[in-house]
C-alpha cells in the first residue's frame, strides 16, 4: 500500500535526500515544503499519512508547527514524526510530551528511513 | 717634861676644895650636886646646840653656836672641876680649865658684839610673826597655788597625756603616713621608670621638670639632657606644632602660639586633651605617639604645671593601617563578604554583598540570610546551613532573591566561626554571584547546541546520500545517483567550511590568534578579494566593480582580504544576474570633537549589492553567529552562517567597525572601516605631533600659477602655503618656518628681491633656502647668492623636485643647529656659543617642540638635553629615528646624567657625540662641537659637489 509523505524541513539536501530514500526504498508518494507555512497549506490540501517535520527552521519552528497542524481540525489527525538534529534527552521529552507520534534524528539511515517511519506508525 | 706634865696633873701641895667647906655634908652636896648639875646642863646644852646647829644648816651665824658650845662645854667642865676639886685639888688643871673657859667666852663675847646689829636686824618676833603670818598666807596662798597649780597640772598631766597619747597616735599616723608615701613615692617611681608611656612634666612656663625613663629609652634623651634645660617642643615636629596651633586657635577661638601652647592651650582651660602626634628621637628619626596633656594644679586650683602622658602608638599606626588596608580590601572586594550570627542574621556585610542583594549595608543588619534566599531554594540552603555546622564549611549553589525582587544565581561558601572557647558564634558567608557564569555556560550550551545542529544537518545529508547510493537502490536511475553524490561532495564541502568558521570565529574570539599588522596598500586588499570572487561572480554573471583607493592601512592582509571576500560573495549569492555589485573605498576624518584620541583619519569600505535588500529588524541581527536572514538558501548556496560574524570579530580586532544598511527591494550595502595609521610612528606619548611632509611657501601674485605650482607639490607629497605677496611671504616665513621658498619674482609692491632681502634680514629667516620661480630667465654669468636654485616658468615638475629635494637636503651654507635645553639660561649660552661661530641656532623647550622645530627647519646640528618636561630626549630621539630625514641628523646629547651602556645607544641618529654636563668644561664643550660641525660641513661640500 502507498503511503503519502509530507516532508518539512529548511534544507534543500535534506529534503532531496529524504524525498529520494522513501520514495526509492519505501516507494512512497512525497511531497515536500521548505518551511512550515507552506508546509502548513500542503498538509491541508494534501492530507498525507504521515508529516515529517524539522524541528529547527526559522520563522516557524518545528513545535509551532505542530501546535498550528494539531489547531487546525483537517490536519489534527495527521501523525507527525520530528526530523531533528536535537538530539539531547532533554529535547527528546520535551517533543514527545508534545504529542508527536515520533522523533528520527539526523543524521539518519537513508536506506532505513522507511522502515523506521513505518515502525513508529505501526505500518506493516 | 714628864716631871712637870706630873706635877701640873698632881693635886699636890694642895688641899681639897672640900675642906673650905669644913666636910658639911649639906654644903658639900649642895655644891656638888649644883655644879654636877650645871655640868650636866652646861654639857647637854651645847649638845642641843649640836643638835639643833646640826639639824638647821642654813642658820646664819652657825659658827656662833659653835663657839657658844665651846664656850658652854668650857664652862660646865669648870663646874665638873668644882666638883672634882672638891676631893681632887689639881687646881692647876681646873685653873687651865676656867682660863679656856674665859677665853672662849671672851672670844664669843667679843665675836657677839658685831652679831648685834646683825641680830638685831633680824626680825623681831613680831616681824616674825608678821612675817611668819606672811608667810603663812603666802604659804597658805602658795598652797591655794600650789593646789591650784597641782590642779592644773593635773589637768595639764591629763592634758598632755592625752595631747602626748593624740601626739603618739598621731606619730605612728604620721609614721604610717610616710611608710606609705615612702611605698607610694617608690611606686611611682617605679611606675614612671618601669612604665611604657613617656611622662614628661613641665613648668607652667614649658620647662621640663620630670623625664621618666620611657622618655629616655624611646626619645634618646638623657634627664639631664632635658630638665630645665628646654622645652618639650624639641621632640616635637615643627609642622605638626604649627598646623596644631592653627587648629587649636580656630577651635579655641583665640590666637595659640606655635610652641608650647599648643601642647598645653587645652590643658589649661580644664579640657580633656588627647592627640596624635610625631615625637623625634634625638637622632632625628620619629614615631607617633598618643600624647595626653592634663593640667597639674595645687590645693588652690592654680596651674603649678603640665603633664604630658605619651604612648608609642608605632603598633597602633600599623595595626591601624592594616585595619584600614583590611577593611579598603573588604570593602573594594568584589566578592561579597558577610559575617552572621549564631541566630542566621547578619552582623556584617561588605558593599559588595549589599550590592548583589540589592540591599544597603545598613539595611542587611539584624536581617535573617533566609530573606536573601528564593523559596524555590530554601530547602536546599537550609540543608547546606545544616552541613556547615556539622562539617565547619559548605560550597553551594542557590538561587538568590534581591530586595526588589529579582533573581539571581548565587554561589555561597560558608564558614562557621569559633571563638576561643571553642563556641560556635556565627558564620561567615562569602557570595559570587555566578548569574555571568551561568549566561556564559548556557550560551556555551546553546552555542555547543547550535554547532552539533549546525553540523549534523550537512552529515545527514552526506550520511544519507551515501547511504541511498551505497543501498544500491538507486542503481536504476543515475540521475538520482548522480545528484545524490552532488549532494554528498557539497555538504563534504559546506561541512569543512563550516568546521573552518567555527574554529576560526572561536580562535578570533578567544584571542588566540594575533592578528599580524602591517602596512598594506588597501588599493592592493581589494584587488586581491576581487581576483578570489571573479570566478564566483563570473559564473552568476554578476557584474564586479572596483575603485582602488591607494592609502596604507595597519592591516593583517590576509584577514581584511577574508572580510572583503566574505562580503563580495554574500552579495554575489544574493543578487540577481547582471546585477553590478560594487566595491570602493574613501579617506574619512574623525570628529576631533569626539574622537579625541583616534587618529585623525580612516577608511571606510564599502561593498553595494543590487539584491533583494535586507529587512531592517534583521540589520543587526545577521552579524550574529548563524543568523539567517530568511529560510532561504544562504546555506544553500554554500553559506555557512558564520561569515558576518567573524567578519566582525576581524574588524574588531583592528578597531574598525562594520554595519549594513538596506533597501528592501534595490538592494544592500555593507559598510566598514580601518583606522589609518601614519606612515612611519605611532604618535609619542607626550603629543600627537604627525610626521609631515617638508612645508613649501609659495610665493607668486599669479593666482592660477599658485594652484597650479600648488598643485603640482602636493601630488609630491609637500605641504604647501600659498601667498600672494612678497610682504605676506615673508611674513608667514617667519612665522611657520618653511623648508624652502619659491619666490617669483615680478610682484607688484614688493618684488622678489626685495622680498629675499628682507627675508634674509630676518634671523628667523636668513637660512630658508630660496629658490627663484620666475619666467625671467637668470644670467648665466651673474652669481646670486642667497638662492638654492633658479628655475624657469613654466616649471617642468622633474626640475622643480629636484631643486626642491636640493634645497632640502642641502640647504644655505649657513648651516644650522636646533637647541634643545629647558634651562634657558643655558639655552642662551649655547646658542651664544654658535652664533658667535655664524651658525644659525634655534631653540626649542620641551621634547614637543623639538619634534616639530626639526622637522620645520632640518637641522644640521641637533644638540639636545635629555631631561625636558613632558617628553624626554629619549622620546625625541626615538621619534626622529623614524624620521626618514632627520634620522641622520648628527646629535650632541649634552646632560647632566650619567648614562648607561643601553642609554647610549638608544641615543643615536646621525653622527653623535654624547657629552656629560660637569664632566666637560665649557671649552672643551665648544671645541668637540665645532670639530663635529666642521666634519659635517665638510661631508656638505663633499655631497654638494656631486
Amino acid at each position: 500500500m502507498t503511503h503519502s509523505i509530507l516532508i518539512i524541513d529548511d534544507e534543500y539536501d535534506i529534503r532531496a535526500v529524504a524525498e529520494l530514500a522513501l520514495r526509492a526504498v519505501g516507494g512512497w508518494q512525497v511531497t515536500t515544503a521548505s518551511c512550515g507555512s507552506e508546509g502548513l497549506v500542503k498538509a491541508e490540501q494534501e492530507s498525507p499519512d504521515v508529516i515529517l517535520l524539522d524541528v529547527m527552521m526559522p520563522d516557524m519552528d518545528g513545535i509551532a508547527v505542530f501546535q498550528a497542524l494539531q489547531a487546525n481540525s483537517i490536519t489534527r489527525s495527521i501523525p507527525v514524526i520530528f526530523l531533528t538534529a536535537k538530539v539531547q534527552a532533554t529535547d527528546q521529552r520535551r517533543f514527545r510530551e508534545l504529542g508527536v507520534k515520533g522523533v528520527i534524528t539526523k543524521p539518519f539511515k537513508a536506506m532505513k528511513l522507511p522502515n523506521q517511519v513505518s515502525q513508529i506508525l505501526g505500518w506493516t | 717634861m714628864l716631871e712637870q706634865l706630873h706635877s701640873f696633873l698632881s693635886s699636890n701641895p694642895f688641899i681639897p676644895h672640900g675642906h673650905c667647906y669644913l666636910w658639911n655634908k649639906e654644903l658639900v652636896w649642895l655644891h656638888l650636886l649644883s655644879d654636877s648639875f650645871i655640868a650636866l646642863a652646861y654639857y647637854s646644852i651645847p649638845l642641843t646646840l649640836l643638835y639643833f646647829v646640826r639639824r638647821r644648816k642654813d642658820l646664819p651665824f652657825n659658827w656662833i653656836f659653835w663657839l657658844f658650845g665651846i664656850f658652854i662645854v668650857a664652862c660646865g667642865t669648870t663646874h665638873l672641876m668644882d666638883v672634882w676639886t672638891l676631893w681632887y685639888p689639881t687646881y692647876w688643871v681646873s685653873g687651865v680649865i676656867k682660863a679656856i673657859t674665859a677665853i672662849a667666852s671672851v672670844y664669843t663675847a667679843a665675836t657677839m658684839f658685831p652679831l648685834i646689829p646683825q641680830a638685831l636686824a633680824l626680825p623681831s618676833p613680831a616681824e616674825l610673826q608678821l612675817q611668819i603670818r606672811e608667810r603663812q598666807q603666802a604659804e597658805t596662798a602658795l598652797r591655794l597655788a600650789y593646789d591650784e597649780l597641782e590642779q592644773r597640772i593635773q589637768e595639764r598631766t591629763v592634758d598632755l597625756a592625752t595631747a602626748n597619747q593624740s601626739l603618739q597616735s598621731e606619730i605612728i599616723e604620721r609614721q604610717r603616713t610616710e611608710a606609705r608615701l615612702q611605698e607610694v613615692l617608690t611606686l611611682q617611681r617605679a611606675i614612671l621608670d618601669s612604665a611604657n608611656y613617656t611622662i614628661i612634666s613641665t613648668t607652667v612656663e614649658g620647662t621640663i621638670t620630670t623625664f621618666n625613663r620611657a622618655a629616655e629609652q624611646l626619645l634618646g634623651y638623657t634627664a639631664e639632657d632635658v630638665v630645665g634645660k628646654t622645652s618639650p617642643v624639641i621632640i616635637h615636629d615643627r609642622e605638626e606644632v604649627i598646623a596644631r596651633s592653627q587648629a587649636l586657635s580656630q577651635e579655641l577661638n583665640t590666637v595659640v602660639e606655635p610652641g608650647f601652647e599648643a601642647f598645653v592651650a587645652k590643658a589649661r582651660l580644664g579640657d580633656p586633651d588627647e592627640q596624635e602626634w610625631s615625637y623625634l628621637r634625638k637622632d632625628g628619626t620619629r614615631f607617633p605617639v598618643l600624647l595626653s596633656v592634663t593640667a597639674l594644679r595645687n590645693a588652690e586650683n592654680q596651674i603649678t604645671g603640665f603633664l604630658g602622658i605619651g604612648s608609642d602608638i608605632t603598633k597602633r599606626k600599623q595595626d591601624e593601617k592594616e585595619l584600614r588596608s583590611m577593611t579598603q580590601v573588604l570593602e573594594s572586594a568584589v566578592e561579597g563578604i558577610s559575617q552572621l550570627d549564631t541566630q542566621g542574621c547578619y552582623v556584617q556585610v561588605n558593599p559588595a554583598y549589599a550590592t548583589m542583594v540589592g540591599y544597603q549595608p545598613e539595611e542587611m543588619i539584624g536581617m535573617n540570610w533566609q530573606t536573601t534566599v528564593h523559596p524555590d531554594d530554601l530547602a536546599k540552603m537550609l540543608n547546606a546551613y545544616e552541613q556547615m555546622l556539622a562539617q565547619g564549611k559548605v560550597e553551594v549553589e542557590a538561587k538568590a532573591v534581591r530586595k526588589d525582587g529579582s533573581t539571581f544565581d548565587k554561589q555561597l561558601t560558608m564558614i562557621s566561626v569559633f571563638d576561643a572557647q571553642q563556641q560556635f558564634i556565627g558564620h561567615y558567608c562569602f557570595m559570587k554571584d555566578i548569574s555571568e557564569r551561568r549566561e556564559v555556560e548556557r550560551l556555551k550550551d546553546e552555542f555547543i547546541s547550535v554547532v552539533s545542529h549546525e553540523l549534523r544537518t550537512p552529515l545527514t545529508s552526506i550520511s544519507a546520500a551515501l547511504d541511498l547510493l551505497a543501498g544500491g537502490v538507486l542503481q536504476t536511475q543515475p540521475d538520482e545517483a548522480q545528484r545524490m553524490l552532488n549532494i554528498a561532495a557539497n555538504n563534504t564541502d559546506r561541512l569543512v567550511r563550516l568546521i573552518n568558521d567555527i574554529l576560526d570565529i572561536e580562535r578570533i574570539e578567544s584571542g588566540k590568534i594575533t592578528m599580524v599588522k602591517q602596512s598594506c596598500n588597501v588599493a592592493d586588499l581589494m584587488t586581491q578579494a576581487i581576483d578570489v570572487v571573479q570566478e564566483m561572480a563570473d559564473q552568476a554573471e554578476i557584474q564586479l566593480e572596483v575603485q582602488p583607493l591607494s592609502v596604507q592601512v595597519l592591516a593583517d592582509s590576509d584577514r581584511i582580504i577574508q572580510v572583503l571576500t566574505n562580503l563580495l560573495s554574500n552579495a554575489i549569492k544574493f543578487s540577481p544576474i547582471r546585477s553590478t555589485i560594487s566595491l570602493t573605498a574613501e579617506i574619512k576624518e574623525y570628529d576631533p570633537s569626539i574622537f579625541a584620541l583616534q587618529p585623525a583619519s580612516y577608511v571606510l569600505f564599502k561593498v553595494q549589492d543590487q539584491g533583494r535588500g535586507i529587512p531592517a529588524d534583521k540589520l543587526e541581527s545577521i552579524f550574529e553567529r548563524f543568523q539567517q536572514v530568511d529560510a532561504s538558501d544562504s546555506r544553500q548556496r554554500g553559506g555557512t552562517g558564520l561569515g558576518l560574524a567573524i567578519c566582525r570579530s576581524i574588524l574588531q580586532q583592528h578597531g574598525g567597525q562594520i554595519w549594513a544598511t538596506s533597501t528592501l527591494g534595490v538592494g544592500s550595502t555593507f559598510w566598514f572601516t580601518l583606522p589609518i595609521s601614519d606612515d612611519s610612528i605611532v604618535a609619542p606619548a607626550c603629543s600627537v605631533v604627525q610626521f609631515s611632509p617638508p612645508l613649501i611657501l609659495e610665493c607668486d601674485d599669479d593666482p592660477s600659477v599658485r594652484a597650479v605650482i600648488q598643485a603640482l607639490l602636493e601630488r609630491q607629497g609637500y605641504r604647501v602655503l600659498s601667498v600672494g605677496s612678497g610682504a605676506e611671504a615673508v611674513r608667514q616665513a617667519s612665522e611657520v618656518h618653511p623648508a624652502v621658498i619659491l619666490l617669483n619674482l615680478m610682484m607688484p609692491e614688493m618684488n622678489g628681491w626685495e622680498t629675499l632681502a628682507a627675508l634674509k634680514r630676518q634671523q628667523a629667516t636668513q637660512s630658508i633656502p630660496v629658490i627663484i620661480l620666475s619666467g625671467v630667465i637668470p644670467n648665466a654669468d651673474e652669481r646670486y647668492p642667497g638662492i638654492s636654485d633658479w628655475i624657469v616658468k613654466p616649471p617642468d615638475p622633474q626640475r622643480l623636485y629636484q631643486a626642491l629635494e636640493h634645497a632640502l637636503a642641502k640647504p644655505d651654507q649657513t648651516l644650522r643647529v636646533l637647541i634643545v635645553e629647558d634651562d634657558r639660561d643655558l639655552a642662551q649660552v649655547l646658542s651664544t656659543l654658535f652664533t658667535r661661530h655664524g651658525i644659525a641656532t634655534y631653540c626649542a623647550q620641551t621634547g614637543r617642540e623639538a619634534i616639530q622645530l626639526s622637522q620645520q627647519i632640518m637641522p644640521d646640528l641637533l644638540v639636545l638635553d635629555l631631561g625636558l618636561p613632558e617628553c624626554d630626549g629619549f622620546v625625541v630621539v626615538d621619534w626622529l629615528q623614524q624620521h626618514n630625514r632627520l634620522c641622520s641628523v648628527p646629535l650632541v646629547v649634552y646632560t647632566a646624567m650619567d648614562l648607561a651602556e643601553e642609554e647610549r645607544d638608544r641615543l643615536r641618529l646621525g653622527e653623535t657625540l654624547i657629552l656629560t654636563k660637569g664632566r666637560i668644561s665649557p671649552q672643551e664643550f665648544e671645541q668637540r662641537v665645532i670639530q663635529l660641525l666642521n666634519r659635517i660641513v665638510q661631508a656638505k661640500q663633499e655631497g654638494g659637489s656631486q
